[in-house]
Order: structure tokens, then sequence, then C-alpha cells
């Protein structure tokens, strides 16, 4: 049986890596390819020759490290959280096709478990290859395939745990044991031994007597002290026996290592297998909603998932008035996932009322003040260059649906000014928002650390851009997307590999270049505003007359762009670019 | 209401819809059919102007679909077989935001009227997410028939609808066309094209290979006698020519 499975296995992957080889022969697919391996080669395989980064270059020096303790530490977390968090009854994720054809089949429940062990082990594989890549240390160092060892023994040991926690959950619910009994139990139990360790380490091993808190290496020892006596020392065993094989520095004490290691994953491999525990219901569930998800992706929809329950509207749709209004009534309720007017309302008030009481506690709450406007001017700034980004209800969320709007008797501008405006709104909000903290900041005397006051005519000019300037930050993507939807992938079972990698870059550089090239009238409304003003001494207006000029020529461009964005809608024909 | 003239669709070298000509009257039911690939979405598509057909005209209600899209879209609907909703919008709001977009002035009244007459008065605060499938389906037609439409394009109308949701979709097309709609559907369900449509469209390969009216097609295929059923005119308008042994 387990041939079978390696051919399943096998098979799946040799057709799926025939499929994007031939899809090579696609420009847009080898373009991406070659700009994905240049990526690729840049970041990551040229640390495979050459000497690695950082740490990997000499190896870890144990004496001095920290690695053991975090490593040990992070493994206990890792495997308490798998007694604690998780609710759901053991549930082995099979595709569809899998569950339609194995679950039927003559085949033993122990050996649908070692067919998911197999397919594990595939992504584990993955992962260690992906860590080691990323730590740029293979081929680096003569310790590399011993830590790529470690990897593996460490994250197998850990999934087959996850497994078996799995399985020993889903038993004690069958005994009548409930999701909190399980958890209070855990909790009582860790707690009891972190309170034990505690009283007895204040008897028995007290804490040093450390000058400076921030004496990392004092802590360091004193920790590495706690973790290696009794009783703590006995819990965490296990787990070091797991991360030793990774930290070994010679090949003997590697295989000294390996052996208690692989003990320890034999151990795990054998409680799962003998698990008899009923996971085919809980498994067709859980493939049931992932099927949901890959249906709903299918069509274009963004990998979120569907909203619980209906949200407010924004404010009251009218059947008569300007058709944008409605999309931006729509996209506005959509938005309401990730952007609560509420919530930025109450992080307005805590902010505000913070800087009022540290503007009343003297120079201390000025330094206080004028991070809060730092911080604002920040975000701020950052906001307009990958703002556009992060607010996507536009085009961008709505593609699935694409087809149902072109449906509408609208003018293809009129859809596109009613997508932009959803997230130009919100953008604009926020970034008011925040110009409004740094005036109220500055009012109250904060200055910017290290930046010079900035006057207020410029923040004024700063408000008058902001809405145009977004404007244009987001008629690129939302050009972009429907120029080129093949490539603007956002969904569960889109097309992978290098070459889409490649592809996504090569759309974000794009955007870059366009983007750059947009503001440069702009810039030069701004500069004839401004210098002639500022030559003459009105300096306190001249920010604002240059920012009239730059928000003209914005608006200019933003209008020329939802124009086209409405051609590129009316063109649009999502079936001829699959 | 409906016309076409040699509409073609072509997605780089393959035609997909290749010079097709018929009409629609008010009242009719024009039933769509063809195997798999024979370009029966692709037609709705271009019909309903979803996609821009690469030649040929298409007047809606006089309208032209590609120099008045506006115009011509004001008076169809397009429903089709997997219904495409808002996921953030309830079953209310969907009217709401349909009726600003045709300008449906009582959209409150015809709203509760349709939302009674499809069973999804006490859904009206639901999401997508919370209806069944045939709920689902029927959100989307009361969506398609807020605004009155004087064309509807039906896409595998019956998937997924139960027994009684089929007889009421059933019941709902022959309705609206005796109220003098003109109606295409497109459906790979002879039975229903048999039972319920005026006329017929067969398709192969993007061509039309029969049509008019149900008898018309019959006596088209006399050979196959008087009482022929439309599955046997069907197989026999789209059988593969036999190959010739070499």
């Amino acid at each position: 049986m387990i041939h079978a499975f390696l051919f399943l296995i096998s098979r799946s992957f040799l057709n799926r890596t025939k499929a994007r080889l031939k899809r090579l022969k696609k420009p847009k697919y080898l373009v991406g390819a070659i700009f994905g391996l240049a990526y690729l080669y840049i970041y990551f395989f040229q640390f495979l020759f050459m000497r690695g980064r950082g740490a990997a270059k000499g190896g870890i020096n144990m004496d001095d490290s920290i690695l053991p303790l975090i490593g040990v530490v992070a493994l206990f977390v890792t495997v308490a959280s798998a007694w604690i968090f998780p609710h759901a009854r053991a549930a082995l994720v099979f595709s569809e096709a899998e569950i339609a054809f194995l679950f039927p089949a003559p085949i033993s429940r122990r050996m649908l478990v070692h067919f998911k062990l197999l397919r594990s082990q595939i992504a584990i594989l993955f992962t260690v290859l992906l860590l080691t890549l990323l730590t740029g240390r293979l081929f680096a160092n003569s310790r590399a395939w011993m830590q790529v060892l470690g990897w593996w023994v460490m994250l197998s040991t850990l999934s087959l745990h996850f497994l078996g926690a799995s399985f020993a959950r889903t038993m004690l619910m069958e005994h009548g044991i409930s999701n909190w009994i399980r958890r209070a139990a855990v909790i009582v139990l860790l707690a009891a031994l972190l309170g034990a360790t505690f009283l007895w380490a204040r008897e028995t091993l007290p804490m040093p007597a450390i000058d400076n808190v921030m004496d990392w290496k004092a802590w360091r020892d004193y920790a590495r002290e706690l973790l290696a006596t009794p009783p703590l020392s006995y819990l965490l065993y296990p787990f070091r026996l797991m991360l030793a094989p990774y930290l070994a520095q010679t090949p003997l004490d590697f295989g000294r290592a390996m052996l208690p290691a692989l003990g320890i994953m034999a151990l795990h491999y054998v409680w799962v297998i003998r698990s008899n525990v009923a996971f085919e219901e809980a498994s067709l569930a859980v493939s049931q909603r992932f099927a949901e998800r890959v249906a709903a992706a299918r069509q274009g929809k963004a990998l979120e998932s569907a909203p619980k329950k209906g949200r407010r509207a924004p404010f009251r749709l009218g059947a008569i008035g300007p058709a944008p209004m409605a999309f931006l009534w729509k996209n506005l309720i959509s938005a309401q996932a990730s952007f609560r007017p509420r919530m930025l309302l109450v992080v307005i008030i805590l902010v505000l009322f913070m800087a009022v009481m540290a503007a009343n506690s003297g120079p201390r709450g000025a330094k206080v003040i004028g991070t809060v406007s730092l911080i604002a001017f920040m975000v701020f700034f950052w906001s307009l260059f990958i703002g556009a980004q992060f607010v996507r209800c536009d085009f961008r969320k709505d593609l699935a649906t694409m087809d149902m709007m072109k449906l509408y008797p609208l003018r293809g501008w009129q859809v596109a000014a009613g997508e932009l405006l959803a997230p130009l709104t919100i953008l604009t909000v926020v970034q008011w928002l925040l110009l409004t903290i740094i005036v109220i900041a500055m009012t109250l005397g904060g200055a910017l650390p290290g930046l010079p006051i900035l006057p207020l005519s410029w923040i004024a000019a700063a408000f008058i851009i902001t809405p145009f300037w977004n404007g244009l930050t987001l008629v690129i993507p939302n050009s972009a997307v429907l120029l080129f939807p093949g490539w603007f992938q956002t969904r569960a079972d889109a097309p992978q590999g290098i070459e889409v990698a490649g592809q996504r870059l090569l759309l974000l550089f794009g955007q870059l270049l366009v983007f750059a090239v947009a503001v440069l009238p702009a810039g030069a409304a701004f500069a004839l505003g401004f210098l002639p003003l500022r030559m003459v001494g009105a300096e306190p207006i001249a920010p604002l007359v240059g920012a009239v000029g730059a928000a003209l020529a914005l608006g200019v461009e933003m209008a020329l762009g939802i124009w086209l964005v409405g051609k590129l809608f009316d063109r649009f024909d999502l079936a001829g670019e699959q | 209401m409906i016309e076409v003239a040699g509409l073609t669709k072509l997605y780089d070298q393959f035609v997909a819809v290749n010079d097709l000509s018929f009409a629609v009257r008010a009242g009719e039911v024009l039933g769509l059919v063809g195997p798999n690939g024979a370009g029966k979405t692709t037609t709705l598509r271009c019909l309903a102007g979803i996609i821009p057909p690469t030649r040929g005209a298409i007047r809606i209600c006089g309208a032209d679909m590609i120099a008045d899209p506006v115009t011509a879209k004001r008076h169809l609907a397009f429903l089709s077989d997997e219904p495409r909703l808002f996921e953030y919008l309830t079953v209310r709001q969907h009217l709401e935001f349909i009726a600003r977009i045709y300008r449906v002035a009582d959209a409150e009244q015809l709203g509760t009227g349709l939302l009674t007459e499809l069973e999804l008065s006490d859904k009206i605060d639901s999401l997508p997410g919370e209806l069944s499938r045939g709920m689902k389906q029927k959100l989307a037609i009361a969506c398609g028939l807020l605004h009155s439409p004087s064309v509807i394009f039906f896409d595998e109308p019956l998937t997924g609808l139960d027994p009684l949701g089929i007889r009421r979709m059933k019941d709902s097309i022959v309705k609206r066309a005796r109220a003098g709609a003109a109606i295409v559907i497109s459906s790979h369900l002879l039975h229903l094209v048999e039972e319920i449509c005026t006329h017929l469209l067969i398709l192969k390969g993007g061509r039309k290979v029969a049509g008019g009216t149900l008898a018309e097609v019959r006596r088209q295929f006399a050979e196959l006698g008087d009482g022929a059923r439309l599955e046997e005119i069907f197989l026999r308008a789209t059988e593969e020519p036999p190959k010739i042994a070499l």
C-alpha cells in the first residue's frame, strides 16, 4: 500500500513540475521565472556556495550562546500549546479527491495515518531546506548537514506530537472530558510546576546580585542554572534531547545526540500509530471547509474567511443618486472587517488623552508628545507610499464579482470611480487624523525629536495634497489588476512557483516605476507655485500655493487614471486571461 | 427584443462563437443548447454585455450593446448557474445596492414583494454565507428581477435547486415570458428546454447547427419522425461525422 501512496505523491509532484515547466512557454510566465530566479539568486542561492552570513560563518560558540535555552523553552511551549489551545477533534486534512478515493478503499485507518505521515514528511523536508537556505548555512560550514538533520528530527517529532495530542484530545472528549476541563487540568499542572520551581528556586537558587537589570549575560547564566537544576531539568530533559542533534559540534557528538532523539521520535510514532481514533468524520468536515475555501478562491475571492454577521451600513443608500456612491457604500461595508471607524476614534481619543496628560508633566511629558507626533509622522509618511497596498476594498477585492458588475448599466468610469472611492476615503481620513495628531502634539509643545518642527503651512499643504495623492496611488494598482489579472493572484488555488513570485515582483516594480513617473508633473506644479513665492519672501503661503498646484496636477492625473481604469474595465475579460 | 447578427468571439486564435445570428421577441423563450464547449456561455456573456464580442451586432430592446451598453443593460438581467453575491452584504443590502445601480425608485416595495415571493423575507438580514445554495440562487434572482427586466438570460437555471425550487423556477420563467419578457435559457437539461422553450438554438463548435421553433427544428430533422424527442434531435444535430478509415 505504501507503494501506492508513494506513486500518488511522486506522480503528483512530477506532473505538477511538468505543468510548471510547460507553462514557461507563455512569455508572461517565462519573464516571471527569469525575474524570480534572479531574485532568488541574489537573496538566497549565492550563499549556498559562499561562506554563510552572520552566525553561519564560524558555527555557534555554545558557551556564549543562549540558543540552547531558547530552543528548549520554545520546544516546551510548543508542545504545551498542543494540549491547551486546540479545540477540534482529531482531523487529518485530506483533499476531497483523497477522501473520495482513499476513504471508501480497502485501506485501514492506520494506513491512512501512514499516508498522512508520508505527506507531512514532504512538507517537513521542504521546510528544512528553506530554513537552511534562509539562514545561509547549506554548504557554508562543516556543521550544515548536522543542522539539516537536526531540524528534520525536531520538526518530525513535533509533527508526530501534534498528531498524537490531537488523537489523545479526541479520546478524552469521547470519555466525556471537555476541552475546558482538559485545558484547566493542563494549565493547573503547569502552574503547579512553575510555582513549585519558583518556590524551590527562591530557597536554593537565589537570584544573583545583578547590578544592572540590562546585564543580559547575568540573566542568561541564572536562567541556564535554573533550567539545569531539578525539577525543571527533568521536565525539560526530553526537549534537550530533541534539540541536541541540531546543536552538536562534531560528528561524534551528533551521532551520540541523534540516537536518543531518534528514540523519542520512534516513541511518538508508536504512540500515533497505536492510537485507534476515529478521525474520518472530522476530516470530512475539515476537507469540506477547505474545498469551500478553494471554491470561493476559484471565483477570485480573497483568502479572508467569510464574515460571520452582517455589518451596519455607513450611511443610508437611497435608490436615486450618483451610482459611484453605491460602490462607496458597498465597499465601506466590506472594509469594516479590517477598518472600524469606532476603533480609530478610540485610538485617537487615547492618544490625545495621553498627550494632554504628558503635556502637564514637564520635560519628560514633552518628550512623550514628541515621540507620539514622530510616530504619527512616520505612519503618515509611509502610508503615502504603501497605504494603497493595505486598503484594498476596490477592484482588487472585487475581481470575483467583476462579471456581475459588468452587467450594471453604468459607464466604465462610473464603476472605476465608485470602486476607488472607499479606499480613497479610508486612507485620506486616516492620514488627516494623523496630521491632526501632529498638529495637536505640536500645539501642546512637543517637538519632533531629531526633526525640526514642521511649520503649520506645510501640514496644511499635506492636508490639501493627500486625497489626490491617494487617488493616484490607488489608480495604479487598480489599472494593474485589470491589465494583468492573471498576474495579480490573491487566490488560494492560484498558480505557485518561482515564475509566479517573479510576476508579482515585476508587477510591484512596474507599479513603483509608473508612480515615480506620475508624480513628476505634481512635483513640477508644486515647485512652480512654491519657489517664486519663497523667493519673494512669502514663506507662509508658499507651501499652500504649491500644494494647490500639485493637487490640481494630481487631480487631472487621477481623473485620467479613472477614465483609463474605466476603459480597462469595459474591455476586461477574465476568461480571456485564464 | 434581442437581435443578434454575425456574433463572433475569438480568444486569440480560438473561435468560441462563430457568426451567430438570431432574434428573440417578446414572450418567446429561446433554449440555447449544445455540447460542452459549444459556446453557449460565451454567447450568453456577450449578449449580456459581460464580455465584448470580437465581431457582430447585438441589440437589446433596440439599444446597441456595443455603442450604447448602458441603455442596453438597463433592460436585461443575467442569472448565472452559480449565484455570485457580495459575501459581506446582507440580503436587504444587496437589494439596496442594486436599487441604486438600476435607479429603481420603488425598490423597497418591489424588493419586499420579490422576497416574499421567493420566501426570503425571514432572511433579510442574513449574509450569503448563512444561506443555503437554493436561497443564494433565490437572492440572485431577486437582484436580477428587481428592475423588472424585459430581457432575461438564464445560464443553467436549475443547478442546485430542489424539486420544489425547480418547479417554481420553471413557473417563474413561463410567467415572465407571458408577461412579455424575452428569455434565453442555456441548459444541458433537454427536458427543461422541451417543456418551457418556444424556440431552440443548437450550437456546436461555436456555430449554429439548427434553430427556430421546436416544430421548425423537428422539420429540419424530419428523418427522425414527427414525434422525435429533443434528445434524439440534439444527438443527431451534434453528432461527429463518421471517421473515414484509411
